[in-house]
Order: structure tokens, then sequence, then C-alpha cells
């Protein structure tokens, strides 16, 4: 290994650290709705703070979502990788878990941030 | 002719079992897309041994292969974005002076893990999905660095059997 195989690495790992502490900061406003979306359309809107179940249906496939205790996890889902059904609970702004095959987006919004396509600020 | 039929059955072969080794690991990451790339140590050594081309072979036949028989043909858009990107990035930086192998594999491993990304954000037309960049980019920097050291080690070794037309060329390995 060469010096600059450590550079590069160190790099790639700090780059990596900026961009998750950027997106922390980015997003530090308090978490409000839950927001489902199926491909680019906002499906479902839901405060963070009620708990509830949601199953979300679509043509391509089946999810369930569980919002409890200011979180939101999938514990459900038709899909065969189960991705989403592994990934952990999220609660703050930004947070995302996705169901690929199913084209479903799990994400935490502020009250009335977005809706629909209009989701490029979320970025 | 034949040694070299032998050798690129060979090693594709192994990429393929080492996709399917791949799948055994029990525990999955909490984040869609993180895995060690196990086979991408075979297109690396085919890398430094048999060189661009035939690397790209047994890429893209390993990814079609695995593709067809551990998933689905959605699955293989992803594995085919980011094998392609990887490849490129591998390949155009190879002969730099400036990285080793393992600098090769790093960059190979992040460019994987960014392609994959991209589709998901195309397929989706949502950019929600960068939220899972900074773990795929830390992801892809210790998987690449992992499979680099790897190879290093394995490519030394196995490179006098698997010499064909091509001369020996450094590994890049030289301290400065």
């Amino acid at each position: 290994m060469k010096k600059q195989d450590g550079i590069l690495i160190l790099v790639l790992l700090a780059a990596g650290a900026v961009f998750f502490l950027g997106f922390r900061l980015w997003n530090r406003r308090a978490p409000e709705d839950v927001v489902v979306y199926v491909g680019e359309e906002e499906y479902a809107r839901f405060s963070v703070k009620e708990d509830r179940e949601f199953l979300i249906e679509t043509e391509r496939g089946r999810n369930r979502l569980i919002i409890k205790d200011g979180k939101a996890d999938v514990t459900e889902a038709s899909c065969p990788d189960k991705i989403c059904v592994h990934q952990s609970p999220i609660s703050q702004t930004g947070e995302t878990i996705v169901c690929m095959p199913n084209r479903v987006i799990v994400t935490i919004e502020q009250a009335g941030q977005s809706g629909g396509k209009k989701v490029t600020k979320q970025a | 002719m034949s040694k070299k039929t032998a050798v690129y059955g060979m090693l594709i072969a192994l990429a393929f079992l080492l996709s399917y080794v791949e799948t055994l690991i029990p525990f999955s990451f909490p984040i869609p897309g993180i895995k060690l790339g196990l086979a991408n140590l075979v297109v690396l050594v085919a890398l430094y041994s048999l060189g661009i081309r035939g690397a790209f072979a047994v890429s893209m036949v390993r990814i079609l292969l695995s593709g067809l028989t551990f998933s689905s043909l959605s699955v293989m858009l992803y594995s085919l974005s980011g094998g392609l990107l990887s490849f490129f990035v591998m390949a155009a930086v190879r002969h730099s002076a400036s990285f080793s192998i393992t600098g090769v594999s790093v960059l190979g491993g992040v460019a994987h893990n960014l392609g994959q990304l991209s589709v998901a954000v195309w397929v989706v037309k949502s950019p929600a999905l960068l939220f899972y960049l900074p773990a795929l980019l830390i992801a892809g920097t210790v998987a690449g660095a992992l499979i680099g050291l790897l190879g290093g080690l394995v490519t030394e070794r196995i490179r006098p059997f698997l010499r064909l037309e091509h001369g020996a060329d450094s590994l890049g390995e030289k301290t400065d």
C-alpha cells in the first residue's frame, strides 16, 4: 500500500463524515411528519407523534409501516430482499427507509415541508 | 489459446462462486447496498493479471450469471450500473503511478456504490435517497480497501501462473 492510498482512504472517510454531519445539521429542525412516497408521488403523511399502523398497498406490493414512540419503522414487506424491514427505525428529519422493489420511500420531514414532486430541497 | 480459455473459465467460476459465498453472509447491514463485494476480488486480480479486456469480460459474465442465478433482473440493473462504473474507474486509474492496487480497489468500491445509488435515485426519482450517500461512501471505502489488500496478496502469488500475453508490470506496491 502506498502513501497515496492511505491519503485517498482518509479523504473518502472524511468526506463521508462531512456529508453525514452536514446532512444532520441541514435537517436539524424538529421532526414532525412521517411521509410515505410511492415513486415521486406523496402517498400518505402522518404525525410522528401519533402511534399508528399503516399498510402501504400498491400494484407493486405491500409494506407495513408502524409509527411508535416518535419512530417510524417498516416491519413487513412483500419484496424478496427485506432490506427495508432490516433497517432500524427512523426518527430524525431527513432519515429515510426505502423499499426499492416497491418504489416505497418512508422519510421524516417537517410539517408541510413539501409535497408530491417538490421534494428537491429535501436533498 | 486453450490456456487462455481455461484461465478465463476458472476466474469466472471463482467470481461466480464468491458471489454465492457473499449471499451466505448471515447478517445484512441496515443500509441497502452495503456489502463486501467479494466477487470484485476476482475482477481486481484479473485487471492486474489479464489486463483490461480480460477483466471486463470476467466482470460482465459474472454479473450476468450471478444476477440470473441469485437475484432478479431489476437487482441485476443495479449490479450492472455499479459494476460498469466501478470497472471503468478502476481501469482508468490502473496505470496511475499514484495508487497501488489498494487505492484502485477503494476507488472501484466507492464508484460501485455511487453508480448504484445514482440508478436508485433515477428509478424512484426522489432525492430523499441521498440520505444513504455518507454511509455508502464510507462502506465503499472500507470494503474497497479490504478487497484491495486481499487482491494484492492474491495477485502477487497467482500472477506467474496466469501470465498470458501480458508482460510483467508492477503491482504499484513499491513504496516511495
